[in-house]
């Protein structure tokens, strides 16, 4: 646990300003969850992906998304070796501990489409092999909300639905800002970034986080709120039971996160927001009065978290 | 000991429900007693104030308060109320002083004058008599008289006293005394009842009589076809002896236009009472739900957009779902008591966001520990817990007396 503290510590000395975002891509680790960083450019999604990556002591690949890359470019291909004269198979740099899918919206839905087996079950399926992958594994995309209609293709629901989080970066403040010009006035941090986590660290977490026990009011609580999703009038598609599991499993790492081995209704409702907001679809109606974040906050405020009166 | 700062208030608020009380008992004074005593009413009410504060400043008990019932009995009993009334009168005073006694925050001005003026018109109406309109004027000044010198000794207070205050007190004082003071009251009461509120009654009636008869008038031009037996009804009626007919002997007709015009005025004015009423209550449904999509958005931190749970929920979880493990049932209680002090916590609120919105610095991880991760903890825990909340009432109360 000291581990992860000193991974948060550094992160923060590098992305200024974001204690909750990279507290969330820790919980997304541990929970084997894949997260979407969402901002306009350049706040620092790409940094702050690479930097993460940099702290965990595994594979890092990177691969910017763009129209002409093919779905074999992402899982892999089998082809023919003229010196061995057989098929052989080259796995895509999605075989990684950390893959970093840079600018996710502007690759076309097919090659989109080719990260949803290894984003759910973690594992390839190319030219009908079965490939794994190894554990830790998370997908860190990015994407830019504001130039969406040049040449960018919007993720589909099955696609964002096997995203943990989505994360709305945001600009710094003032004196965010001002202390990042100071600390990269001479040199990038990111350059002397030293990996605190290894492999196993994260695999024993992974597997502490599943011994969080989590009561029958919190469970009712959360899936109280997930019915809230479905039944809400100005939502016209809610909460899948995929989006509960990860909830659920969010949960258990964020109480793991603060020592405690059970989970409250505070670990639910924290991270709610960032679970749901990209799993729910307004209605025609819905959309013109309110955004999804208005909708989470309303089906929140609606939900009695289970206390005592 | 209750703060003497909290008396006054106290005092008024008491005296507000006991005007209302009267107004509930009217019909039992009117079909019961000779004459309606008001005066005796009023002389053991402030009676019974005086010994009921005089009681505040030697014991908390309400044993003591209790014991007042039997004595405010006997005198009522004297009085020649009746057993009944005289029963009910006693039992409401010790009843309602000893609620409002432990009544932190009191501040129901409003709602006791909506409930004087909805009774008294009421009873005007049915009964019409003048001193609905004068316990209506008196419940007025009581409570604004009340309600302003509570304030101002408020504001007096953070503004620590000078001369200028003390005259404005006094004459505050003054003022709200000679007011509320029957004598020179009745004297304003009487003088605004026959000047003002009568002519303006009898105006109304007049005009709702003349368009009665009027309208009378014009129906008996219409040529309508007379019922056969009309008028071996009307001899059966004489040769029987014990019924009039006014219609055939026209000697009561203003009698009888001026019985229906002052049935049509007194069902109008329920109508519009009850359309008030209904409006008011939209309305007020509108602004709190206004209040509440408007903070979807921003903070949630105002108590007026607190959304409580359901009354069904409520009850139920008031008398079928109270917890059974000491730690949780100090958070059950503890939500009670700062209900009272209207820091109740909101449905959707987490005992840590609530916590932080009053500012209670408690560690109620050991409430977690065993409400969610349904773990035991040792006594020492369940202490330290209860003298942290009881810790933070005792503060926001004494907070509040300041």
């Amino acid at each position: 646990m000291n581990k992860i503290k000193d991974a948060q510590a550094q992160l923060n000395q590098i992305i200024f300003g974001k204690v909750d975002v990279i507290n969330l891509l820790f919980i997304a680790l541990i929970a084997e969850g894949h997260v979407l960083l969402e901002s306009v450019p350049g706040t620092g999604k790409t940094k702050l992906a690479k930097s993460f990556a940099k702290l965990i002591e595994g594979d890092f690949n990177r691969m910017q998304f763009t129209p002409d890359v093919l779905a074999s470019d992402v899982t892999g291909i089998r082809y023919f070796n003229p010196q061995t004269e057989t098929f052989e198979l080259k796995i895509g740099p999605v075989q990684t501990n950390v893959f970093l899918a840079d600018e996710i919206n502007r690759t076309t839905p097919k090659t989109q489409a080719s990260l949803l087996e290894v984003m759910a079950e973690r594992q390839l399926t190319i030219d009908g092999e079965t490939v794994s992958v190894d554990a830790p594994f998370i997908v860190i995309a990015t994407q830019n909300p504001i130039d969406s209609n040049y040449g960018t293709f919007p993720l589909p629901e099955a696609q964002l639905d096997r995203f943990l989080f989505k994360i709305d970066l945001g600009y710094p403040n003032q004196a965010e800002e001002k202390l990042m010009l100071q600390t990269y006035r001479e040199n990038d941090p990111v350059t002397t970034l030293e990996s605190i986590l290894n492999r196993e660290d994260i695999r024993a977490l992974q597997t502490e986080m599943k011994a969080v026990t989590m009561n029958d009011a919190t469970t009712d609580y959360l899936l109280d709120l997930v019915q809230a999703t479905r039944n809400h009038p100005e939502i016209e598609l809610g909460i899948s039971p995929r989006g509960t599991l990860s909830l659920m499993q969010a949960a258990q790492a964020r109480a793991l996160l603060d020592s405690r081995n059970y989970v409250t209704p505070d670990d639910i409702k924290a991270l709610a927001p960032y679970v749901f907001e990209h799993r729910i679809i307004l209605t025609m109606e819905g959309a013109m009065k309110k955004t999804p974040q208005q909708a989470i906050q309303e089906v929140l405020e609606t939900v009695a978290v289970p206390v005592e009166n | 000991m209750a703060p003497k700062a909290n008396r006054f208030i106290l005092s008024y608020h008491f005296m507000g429900e006991m005007l209302i009380l009267f107004l509930i008992l009217y019909p039992l004074f009117y079909y019961n007693l000779e004459a309606i005593p008001f005066y005796a009413y009023l002389g053991i009410l402030l009676l019974a104030l005086i010994c009921f504060l005089f009681l505040t400043k030697l014991t908390d008990t309400m044993a003591l308060f209790m014991l007042m019932a039997p004595v405010i009995f006997i005198i009522n009993v004297w009085l020649k109320f009746g057993l009944f009334i005289s029963m009910m009168i006693a039992l409401v005073f010790v009843w309602r002083f000893i609620v409002l006694y432990r009544e932190v925050y009191l501040e129901y001005e409003m709602n006791l004058f909506q409930i004087t003026l909805v009774l008294a018109l009421i009873e005007v109406i049915l009964f019409k008599d003048n001193l609905f309109i004068i316990i209506l004027l008196m419940q007025l000044f009581l409570l604004t008289f009340g309600f302003f010198s509570a304030n101002y000794r408020q504001v007096e207070k953070q503004i620590h006293s000078n001369m200028k205050a003390f005259i404005v007190k006094v004459i505050l004082v003054f003022s709200g005394l000679l007011l509320v003071f029957w004598s020179v009251g009745s004297i304003v009461l009487r003088f605004f009842w026959d000047s003002i509120l009568m002519p303006l009654w009898q105006l109304a009636t007049t005009i709702f009589i003349s368009i009665f008869v009027g309208i009378m008038y014009l129906l008996e031009k219409i040529p309508l076809p007379e019922p056969q037996d009309q008028n071996m009804e009307a001899d059966e009626t004489f040769e029987n002896g014990n019924m009039t007919n006014h219609n055939l002997e026209g000697t009561s007709t203003a009698e009888y236009n001026e019985t229906y015009a002052y049935i049509i005025i007194a069902s109008l004015a329920l109508i519009a009472l009850i359309w008030i009423f209904i409006k008011y209550r939209k309305s007020s449904f509108k602004k709190k739900e206004k209040e509440t999509t408007s903070n979807l958005t921003t903070s949630t931190d105002t108590i007026d957009s607190v959304p409580k749970a359901s009354l069904g929920t409520r009850l139920k979880a008031r008398f079928f779902n109270q917890p059974k493990h000491p730690v949780r049932k100090l958070i059950y209680r503890f939500e009670h008591d700062t209900a009272k002090l209207k820091e109740e916590r909101r449905s959707d609120e987490t005992i840590q966001e609530w916590f932080t919105r009053i500012g209670a610095q408690i560690d109620y991880h050991v409430y977690e520990q065993v409400r969610y991760g349904e773990m035991d903890v040792t006594q020492a825990d369940k202490k330290e817990l209860e003298k942290a909340l009881k810790g933070y009432i005792q503060k926001r109360k004494e907070d509040l007396n300041e």
